[in-house]
């Protein structure tokens, strides 16, 4: 069993040239969904009562004259170089507003990502080591309910809850742009309880699996403190099982960023994309869209490259098996 | 050879999963031969409180919300099931035959998953609903596809491991077709695996659906849709919070249901992979 960083290396490289792959098919279907498949584009973007004379403006300023092919090549060409269009609503660059949300969905989804462990280890730890009693049952039993239905039901509990009753915080997420941070709680609080049930219920299970195998029964004999066995022996393992749950996550998590956001109206990447679909701003649509599906083959590839470095077994000869 | 209904309701888990999801269908099934009055008629006065005629009170157009309760449910089960049903179909017939096959076979449909599973799906589908509409059939097509991927791979591992086995082989050298060994030895060997996976799935399936319908990307108004019905009264939940909220947990209900049920099967199935490996 001899570590083989080339085997590493060798993974990265197939995975990187897999997201790259992602990134370029998605590019193409959204264009092809947009220019090609709609029997007149003009009328798509535009709606049936567009004049002429709209119907050729809209064609000059989305060059609509160029064939598909050369038009797509330039369109991702100017992608690659952070050219991301002009909105045909606004007439404004892309760009800008772009950057601007994405650094707020960046803020909502890390903020909701690491609440989430740091709310779910703890739990899934206790839980594990108290299998089948009342804690666990109960905690079990509320991950269960919260991973199995969807984020838009999870929104109107924490809704129904903490605005109409409580009375806490604002339903409208629209203040963070002034720096108000209340803005942030509910809809970090909604994926935070999404994202905590799933590392909870993968991480109890890798848990109560670890405390079971042998090596952990040797430590217990050895007479380790228990803190020592649970921080030493089976925590790096329960580690691996973490941000494997948050790779696998990742694109629930998106799903669920676009919920959240348009439950709250949170000025994010998510609540812009469905303003672009509902205004027709093709443009519009096609930057998110590829910005959106670039940021989740990051996040999975950076997540597979933890995983790499966390388990030691997927370096070795012959891991290929395992997988 | 196992009796899968009664191992899905072995335990509490499963007996309430089994519950919610017959409320659910019993609320669906006969829905429409009860309600007081029909889905999309303007019987009342707008966002009335509950009363002796509407009984969970009237909505934002003075539609009865008891009534479209229980219209509501069809989609929510229908277009899920549907979808599911494409995608063990595409997927779990590649899946078969990749995983015994083998080979290049194999390596083709294997990447062509991996390739389908890391585009991100509500992105898609919001974007393919501008130039395909919102039809019943592209929501089952385009969930039916993504899920298809996850299929292939489950069914292929499941099954590259049954062949291995020593009964595989001696009807391999009986001479029996391909279709044959599959059918008779291998889809057997498997039906666990694909039951907790089929729950699994029909529980994701309605997550994805009634989130599109949510978003305004499905089912279209006047229809009543349970996720439909949660955005349209999600303006007035501080006021008439029950054109929201029965929706919502009848949702709940269905999706935990669904998914006690997987988790039963899969309990079982590991349990048994536990014991036979002790032996």
């Amino acid at each position: 069993m001899e570590l083989s960083w080339a085997r590493v290396t060798g993974t990265l490289l197939r995975r990187t040239a897999l997201a790259a792959l992602t990134v370029s098919i998605v590019s193409l279907v959204v264009f092809a969904a947009l220019n090609i498949l709609p029997a007149d584009p003009t009328t798509a973007a535009l709606g049936a009562e567009a004049t002429p004379e709209m119907r050729a403006a809209y064609r000059r300023l989305m060059n609509l004259d160029v064939p598909p092919i050369p038009r797509y090549l330039h369109w991702a060409e100017g992608m690659l170089r952070g050219d991301f269009g002009i909105s045909v609503v606004s007439r404004t660059p892309i760009g800008p507003e772009l950057a601007q949300r994405f650094a707020l969905t960046a803020i909502l989804g890390v903020g909701s990502l690491l609440l989430s462990v740091v709310l779910a280890l703890p739990l899934a730890v206790r839980s594990a080591r108290r299998a089948g009693r009342l804690i666990d049952v109960t905690v079990s039993a509320a991950a269960i309910a919260v991973s199995a239905v969807p984020e838009f039901v999870v929104a109107i509990g924490v809704i129904v809850l903490f605005v109409s009753n409580l009375r806490w915080f604002p339903v409208s997420s629209n203040g963070i742009i002034e720096g108000d941070l209340n803005a942030l709680v509910l809809p970090v609080l909604t994926l935070t309880l999404g994202a905590a049930a799933y590392v909870f219920r993968h991480a109890r299970v890798s848990v109560v699996e670890t405390m079971s195998a042998p090596y952990v029964r040797t430590a217990v004999l050895n007479g380790f403190s228990p803190a020592r066995i649970l921080w030493c022996h089976v925590m790096p393992n329960a580690a691996v099982v973490v941000v494997n749950a948050v790779a696998l996550n990742a694109i629930t998590l998106l799903s669920g960023v676009i919920v959240v956001e348009n439950v709250f109206g949170y000025p994010g990447l998510g609540q812009l994309l469905v303003q672009a679909l509902v205004a027709n701003d093709f443009p519009k649509i096609e930057a998110v869209a590829v910005v959106t599906t670039t940021l989740l083959v990051v996040v999975n590839l950076l997540a597979d490259g933890s995983v790499l470095l966390l388990d030691p077994r997927l370096r070795t000869q012959g891991a290929g098996a395992r997988r | 050879m196992p009796r899968w209904p009664s191992i899905a309701v072995g335990g509490m888990p499963g007996r309430v999963g089994l519950l919610l999801v017959v409320v659910a269908l019993v609320v669906t099934v006969t829905g429409p031969f009860v309600a007081p009055f029909r889905h999309t008629a303007l019987v009342g006065p707008i966002l009335q409180g509950p009363s002796v005629t509407h009984a969970l009170g009237t909505d934002q157009l003075g539609r009865d919300v008891l009534s479209r309760v229980l219209y509501g449910g069809r989609s929510v089960l229908l277009l899920p099931a549907c979808a599911v049903a494409l995608a063990f179909g595409l997927g779990g017939i590649l899946g078969l035959v990749a995983g015994y096959r083998g080979g290049r076979l194999d390596q083709l449909v294997s990447r062509g998953a991996d390739i389908l599973m890391s585009i991100p799906p509500l992105l898609l589908v919001m974007v393919l609903v501008i130039p395909l509409g919102t039809s019943d059939v592209v929501l089952i097509a385009t969930t039916g596809i993504w899920f298809a991927p996850r299929i292939v791979r489950i069914v292929r591992a499941a099954t590259a491991s049954v062949c291995t086995k020593d009964y595989v082989l001696a009807a391999r050298v009986r001479g029996e077709s391909t279709a044959s060994i599959l059918w008779h030895e291998v889809t057997p060997n498997i039906t666990g695996t694909l039951l907790a996976e089929l729950a699994l799935r029909l529980n994701y399936a309605i997550i994805f659906i009634t989130t599109l319908n949510f978003l305004g990307l499905g089912v279209q108004p006047p229809s009543s849709d349970w996720g439909l019905m949660v955005s349209e009264g999600r303006a007035f939940l501080g006021h008439r919070p029950l054109i929201s909220i029965v929706p919502a947990l009848m949702i709940g209900a269905l999706a935990i249901g669904v998914n006690l049920l997987s988790d039963q099967i899969a309990v079982y199935l590991a349990r048994n992979v536990q014991q036979s490996s002790r032996l």
